[in-house]
């Protein structure tokens, strides 16, 4: 890893972090002060305005009954995963692909730095603000909730319901990774990276709606993901992590192997 | 210090109180790499055994720069070295001793006792080919230490295909490239320490200022050294304090040349370098070459434009759809180029007299006619000495026109 180049790609990338920060924050906030513990009825009636569908489609349909269930259910049942899916599609084309792209990357390969250094260097950086991101926003709930609901949070399972999201977040940073390092043309690596992911979390809204569109949860990540089971304890920790980091630890690779090897039209 | 008897690449580690960087085996360096010793002296090339071996540079805490071949830590070879005292002398240096300058060498002194400068950059057969069938085909020209090496030809023809298979941008469909005996495709991060490259479109990180992006680049090449940067900042009248969106064509393209030359490298490779700077900084890129090359510097540079390859090369090579047709040197090159003048004459009667002075008219229309001028200025001047010349312009022609010879009939349809 090239740390002079970290410290320019964090830099030139830090407003796109602090948008995304800023907007899950306002999110988290508001969702925060939504849960009355001594009556769900406010949430519930917002909740059952909504059609039927929609309300499946975001996953909105399971009984809350504590804060812990409320975060999980209306955050990260959907806003935590929607958003940090368009940053990862945002982020990782912006680090490879447009790079290569507008030519700029010409001048990163003609310091003495192998092209796989710099291209880890980027992957790296990728990982790294995705899981700040999520962790920075969690941490930050933990002090809202606390406040706010003093002894309503259960914490161990908000912190295990974060790590699955973060170790979720890197699989999907990888697929964008992968086709960024692929393509010449960052309109491909768009259509590609960002395309398979939004496509995952289209599958898992219609998934959630259920009828006979049953089988289509094999076809998206998302399915392996159950903010509610894990909450619940009926998933394990390391079960549900290990295809993720499995996934996140061969794209990473494989995109930089590609990289290393492939013709550069800079 | 365990680290020592493993065979990891690209690792910092500390020795004997410098930082090695490289490859190691038999707990010594061995391979190639950057290391700093106790006493502050820093090599940057290969290794073997625990001592500098190989094309490197060496930075001697006195202040010498050297740049040249080193065999068992030893100056050995061609190379440039800066004594302490700033002085420049470029030669041949064996075990570690000054033999003979580059001066003594151009005046033709003991000749014998050297061999030929060896070839910086070696193109051999190199063949690249695009999906479309389009490419480069076969490719073979060298260009010496201390050469410049002008690649002409239009658009499209193959210039900036050739430069990415020296940068080791893409892999040689056939053939290779060698810069420094190293290879281009294989060795591509080993050879930017002493390569400066100029790309032919000038795009940056916009979003940052011209000096971040200089200070970024420095660092990935590990060089602290800003003398020289600020030298060249002040030379093209840069100043890059700015964001490099806000930056006309012009300073993009100055930023690029500071960058390709800040770190003092051995070899040049500059995509079209003049393109977007007035004639006055043209004026000046073409002086820096010029003393550049005076210190051995080696360049290879590409160009549409053959009066600006006249000016900085020595020889050029001619590409055309992907083949080189001819590699010459620029003064065959310059009495074989055919320059076109737009002759306005007082009397059309006149036109006539030129014909049959001999010359080679082109279009006449009333009393203004092309005359095509290629090695025969003396016959031309004479001719027109005869007439009452009342207008004389050059006709801009590309290189197919110039080079008729090279390019054929057909080159003109381009």
């Amino acid at each position: 890893m090239s740390f002079s180049l970290f410290k320019a790609t964090a830099k030139s990338n830090l407003v796109i972090f602090l948008i995304f920060f800023a907007v899950l924050l306002m999110y988290m906030i508001i969702m925060l002060g939504m849960y009355d513990p001594e009556t769900m009825d406010a949430m519930n009636l917002y909740v059952e305005a909504l059609p039927q569908g929609m309300m499946e489609a975001f996953g909105y349909d399971i009984p809350v009954t504590n804060l812990i269930t409320f975060m999980a259910v209306y955050f990260y049942g959907f806003l935590v995963i929607m958003f940090p899916l368009i940053y990862c599609i945002i982020l990782a084309n912006r680090l490879v692909a447009v790079l290569v792209d507008r030519g700029s990357m010409a001048y990163l390969l003609a310091t003495p730095n192998t092209r796989a250094k710099i291209i880890t260097t980027q992957g790296l950086y990728l990982a790294f603000s995705v899981s700040l991101l999520l962790a920075l926003t969690a941490a930050i709930g933990i002090g809202a909730s606390e406040s706010m609901f003093p002894g309503a949070m259960d914490i161990p399972a908000f912190i295990k319901l974060n790590l699955v999201t973060i170790t979720l977040t890197l699989a999907i940073s990888s697929i964008c990774f992968f086709f960024s390092c692929t393509f010449n043309e960052s309109k491909f690596s768009l259509a590609f990276g960002g395309g398979i992911p939004i496509l995952f979390f289209i599958i898992n809204m219609l998934n959630n709606i259920g009828g006979d569109n049953e089988w289509l949860k094999y076809l998206s990540l998302y399915s392996l993901f159950d903010a509610n089971a894990i909450v619940a304890g009926e998933q394990g920790l390391i079960a549900v992590c290990l295809p993720f980091a499995a996934i996140t630890i061969v794209l990473y690779c494989l995109g930089i192997v590609i990289f290393s090897k492939r013709n550069l039209y800079l | 210090m365990d680290d020592f008897t493993n065979h990891s690449k690209q690792k910092r580690i500390p020795w004997i109180g410098g930082d090695y960087l490289g490859e190691l085996s038999n707990s010594v360096p061995h391979g190639r790499g950057i290391l700093t010793l106790t006493d502050g002296t820093r090599y940057a090339g290969g290794w073997k055994e625990g001592k500098p071996h190989g094309r490197g540079t060496v930075n001697y805490p006195s202040g010498g720069i050297y740049k040249g071949e080193i065999k068992e830590g030893k100056r050995d070879g061609y190379g440039n070295y800066t004594g302490p005292d700033g002085k420049t002398a470029y030669g041949l240096w064996e075990q570690g001793k000054f033999v003979i300058s580059l001066e003594e060498l151009q005046r033709g002194e003991p000749k014998a006792k050297l061999a030929k400068p060896k070839d910086v950059i070696r193109i051999e057969s190199l063949s690249f080919v695009y999906r479309s069938g389009k490419g480069i085909f076969d490719l073979n020209f060298s260009v010496g230490q201390g050469e410049a090496f002008g690649f002409l030809g239009p658009n499209g023809a193959g210039k900036t295909t050739t430069i990415r298979n020296l940068l080791g941008f893409t892999r040689p469909t056939k053939g290779n490239c060698l810069i420094n005996d190293l290879d281009c495709w294989r060795d591509a991060a080993l050879i930017q320490h002493d390569l400066g490259y100029l790309p032919g479109e000038i795009t940056f990180f916009d979003e940052i200022t011209g000096t971040q992006f200089l200070n970024l680049i420095a660092s990935m090449r590990g060089d602290g050294e800003k003398q020289r940067r600020k030298s060249l900042l002040e030379r093209f009248e840069l100043d890059p304090t700015g964001r490099i969106r806000r930056m006309s064509k012009g300073m993009k393209q100055k930023l690029g040349i500071v960058t390709a030359f800040m770190h003092d490298p051995a070899v040049y490779v500059l995509d079209e370098p003049t393109s977007g700077l007035d004639p006055l900084m043209q004026n000046e890129f073409v002086e820096l070459v010029l003393e550049e090359k005076e210190r051995g510097k080696t360049f290879l540079m590409s160009s549409h434009n053959f009066e600006e390859t006249y000016r900085t090369c020595d020889r050029a090579g001619i590409i055309r759809e992907g083949q080189l047709v001819a590699v010459e040197d620029v003064h065959s090159l310059k009495s074989s180029q055919r320059k076109t003048y737009l002759v306005t004459l007082a009397r059309p009667e006149e036109i006539e007299y030129l014909r049959s002075a001999g010359l080679d008219l082109g279009k006449i229309s009333k009393n203004t006619v092309e005359v095509v001028v290629k090695d025969n200025y003396d016959q031309f001047t004479a001719a027109l000495a005869g007439c009452r010349v009342i207008g004389l312009d050059v006709v801009t022609q590309g290189l197919e026109q110039l080079f008729l010879k090279y390019y054929g009939q057909e080159g003109l349809s381009w």
